[in-house]
Parts: structure tokens; C-alpha cells; sequence
């Protein structure tokens, strides 16, 4: 299978699923240690995406995305995969209507199929098109997740850009819920 | 120099298993019966290191009832090992399997497999929102009869309560 053991111990999450408040993530590390649950709560600014470093100790195949939709669906949805030192988008699923509220929503990657990626960092980011929109989320203090290397950019619909700027820490107490499958069994 | 120590008990609601997704309400004393009768749920661990299983255990609530199967399967879904059916006996503890031959497992991911004969029989349990469980990379089987597979099929999950239970490499006590 791949799965070197690692130096660290702390590779478990890959489990079927990434989460961007698990284990592997910036933000789920802040999370962990804040000790918050999540809840329903609308995207703070339409088109913001939030950037988290992903690190990943063995290999992985992504089959698809997902995000865990709050209490009122509006707009469009987008969460995609960055390497680390070129900042260039791995993948994405591509612009999803956000439909079904509070409930796990999954897509299939943009193209279909699946993306390898090796063991290493990466950034994981979401675009949501709508300040209306919800999403499950964390309320850590911002420079918890700041702290944790998340960042955020300005963009545009619900367009992920082919090389991200991280630009800024994340200046608000934010950070949703997404993630991605590892599995071909979807989870939904 | 250092070496790497693995926990003497790997359970479900660990750092080996179902981590956080996001919350940290895991509610894991919640007694709750098992969700339809038959009904097999997979949870997913990560081994960072080998681990030599000496028993199996779950975690019962408040009533026992039935007949649990309780197992480990590889991560294409093969069953490595199974209790077969053993009654579910006492209350509010764990309650223990000895495996007959030790099992040593490779680093890597698994499942745990774990299936109930009636909705009567209760575990405590995490009950966190059926999405948590989603997240958590949970799978679920409805296949009808009694018993664990020898080949899982990782469905979608319904089910939204999940027991504390797991593995040790400790052969006695701790009950």
C-alpha cells in the first residue's frame, strides 16, 4: 500500500477522508487544540477563499471534494488542492451549486477521475460564490488558525486560481468545514 | 535514543481512529442502541507503527442483549479477523475477546468491523451529527444475516451513534 510508518506518529487521518479540521490540517491542529466544535455559520465575505497547509506522511489518491453545508444553501461551492512551494493548483472540483442544507455535499473531482499525490505539504482551499451561504465551521481565534498557517485571498465567483497568493493570515474567527475523499467509495 | 511507543489500547474514539472532524463533542457516554439489527459498521484506523493484537473489546451500555461480531478488516475490506458471534454480556463496561493467535499488524489503515444481532443490545457511544460520522471516513453494510463478512462492501453511512471499542496488546485485565 505505501504507507511508510511515520517519523512523528501523527498520520492518523488518512482514513478515507481529509478534512480541513482533521489531523492533517493547519486548521484541524488549531481546532484540536481550541477544543470548539463546529456549527452552522454564513461565509463572512462572498468569494474569500481560506487556505490551509495540508501535510500528508504517506501517499494518497483523491476520488473527489466535499463540504458540510449549513442551515441555508445559496450559491456556489469550490475546494481544490495547492502544492506547497509553486502554490499551483493540484485540483479541484470545479464550481458546485451549494444544495441541501445541513448535510454533507460531495463532488467529483473537475475531469473526472482521480489525482495522486505523494506524501509531502500542500494547501487545501475553499471559494464559496455567496455571503449567504453556510457552512459548518470552527469559531478558533484567528491567530490560532493564523498561527496554524492559515491564510486567505480575494477572489472572484467561485473560481480557485491556478497559483494561489497567501497573502494574508486569517483575520477572522472562521474556518469551514471541507474536505476531500481518499477512497473510491464515496462518503455520501 | 527514542523509540516509538504505541498506545496499549487503540480505540475508535482515539488518536489512532475517528479524530476529530471538526468537533470536539464527541458525547462518548452516550448509552445508545444498536441502530438496525444486523447492521455492520466499519470505523477507520491508522496504525503509524505495527501492532500485535492481543484482544478485541467494545464498550456495552446500559442493557445487554444479543450477539456481537466484532473484527479487523484490511483496507481493501478482507477480514482479517472475527469474534464470531459472542453474547453480549455485563453492563456499562468492556467487554473483551481473546484472539487465539496473536495478530500482528503492519503499519497502516484498517477497519474495525462490528456487527449487533438486535436493536435491543446498547454500547456507549459517540452520537455526533451523521455528517461527523461521514467525515470521519465511517462505512456501513446492511447485508441482512447475522455475522461479519469475509469480504466487506463499504457503504454509505445512516447509522449515528459509533461505540468505544478497539484493540490492545495487554492479553488480561484492564476490564
Amino acid at each position: 500500500m505505501g504507507f511508510a510508518p511515520s517519523h512523528n506518529g501523527f498520520n492518523y487521518g488518512l482514513q478515507g477522508v481529509i478534512s480541513s479540521l482533521g489531523p492533517l490540517s493547519g486548521a484541524g491542529r488549531a481546532t484540536m487544540l481550541a477544543g470548539v466544535n463546529y456549527a452552522s455559520s454564513a461565509y463572512p465575505t462572498a468569494s474569500r477563499i481560506f487556505y490551509t497547509p495540508l501535510m500528508l506522511p504517506a501517499p494518497v489518491t483523491v476520488h473527489g471534494g466535499w463540504v458540510y453545508n449549513g442551515a441555508t444553501v445559496a450559491g456556489n461551492w469550490n475546494v481544490g488542492i495547492y502544492e506547497w512551494e509553486s502554490k499551483a493548483r493540484l485540483l479541484e472540483t470545479g464550481t458546485v451549486a451549494q444544495a441541501t442544507i445541513n448535510v454533507v455535499q460531495r463532488s467529483d473531482l473537475s475531469g473526472g477521475g482521480t489525482v495522486d499525490l505523494k506524501a509531502g505539504l500542500y494547501f487545501m482551499g475553499i471559494i464559496s460564490s455567496s455571503a449567504t451561504a453556510t457552512f459548518f465551521r470552527v469559531t478558533n481565534s484567528n491567530y490560532l488558525l493564523a498561527g496554524h498557517g492559515c491564510c486567505f485571498e480575494a477572489g472572484a465567483g467561485s473560481t480557485l486560481p491556478t497559483t494561489a497568493s497567501l497573502a494574508s493570515g486569517i483575520t477572522n474567527a472562521y474556518f469551514p468545514a471541507f474536505g476531500f475523499e481518499t477512497r473510491a467509495d464515496n462518503i455520501v | 535514543m527514542s523509540q516509538p511507543v504505541l498506545e496499549p489500547f487503540v480505540a475508535t474514539w482515539g488518536f489512532h481512529s475517528l479524530v476529530r472532524a471538526g468537533t470536539s463533542n464527541a458525547n462518548t457516554g452516550t448509552s445508545s442502541a444498536w441502530s438496525l439489527a444486523n447492521r455492520v459498521l466499519y470505523y477507520p484506523f491508522y496504525l503509524p507503527w505495527p501492532y500485535n493484537v492481543r484482544r478485541v473489546f467494545w464498550t456495552n451500555g446500559a442493557t445487554a442483549s444479543g450477539n456481537v461480531d466484532f473484527g479487523i478488516y484490511s483496507w481493501e475490506g478482507v477480514r482479517l479477523y472475527n469474534t464470531g458471534s459472542t453474547a453480549q454480556t455485563g453492563t456499562n463496561a468492556r467487554q473483551f475477546v481473546t484472539l487465539g493467535t496473536d495478530l500482528l499488524l503492519p503499519p497502516g489503515p484498517y477497519f474495525w468491523g462490528h456487527t449487533h444481532s438486535n436493536t435491543t443490545g446498547t454500547y456507549q457511544c459517540g452520537v455526533p451529527s451523521l455528517a461527523t460520522g461521514q467525515i470521519f471516513g465511517i462505512k456501513q453494510e446492511d447485508a441482512g444475516a447475522f455475522g461479519l463478512p469475509a469480504t466487506a462492501t463499504f457503504g454509505v453511512l445512516s447509522a449515528t451513534a459509533y461505540p468505544v471499542c478497539g484493540m490492545t496488546i495487554t492479553a488480561s485485565g484492564h476490564a
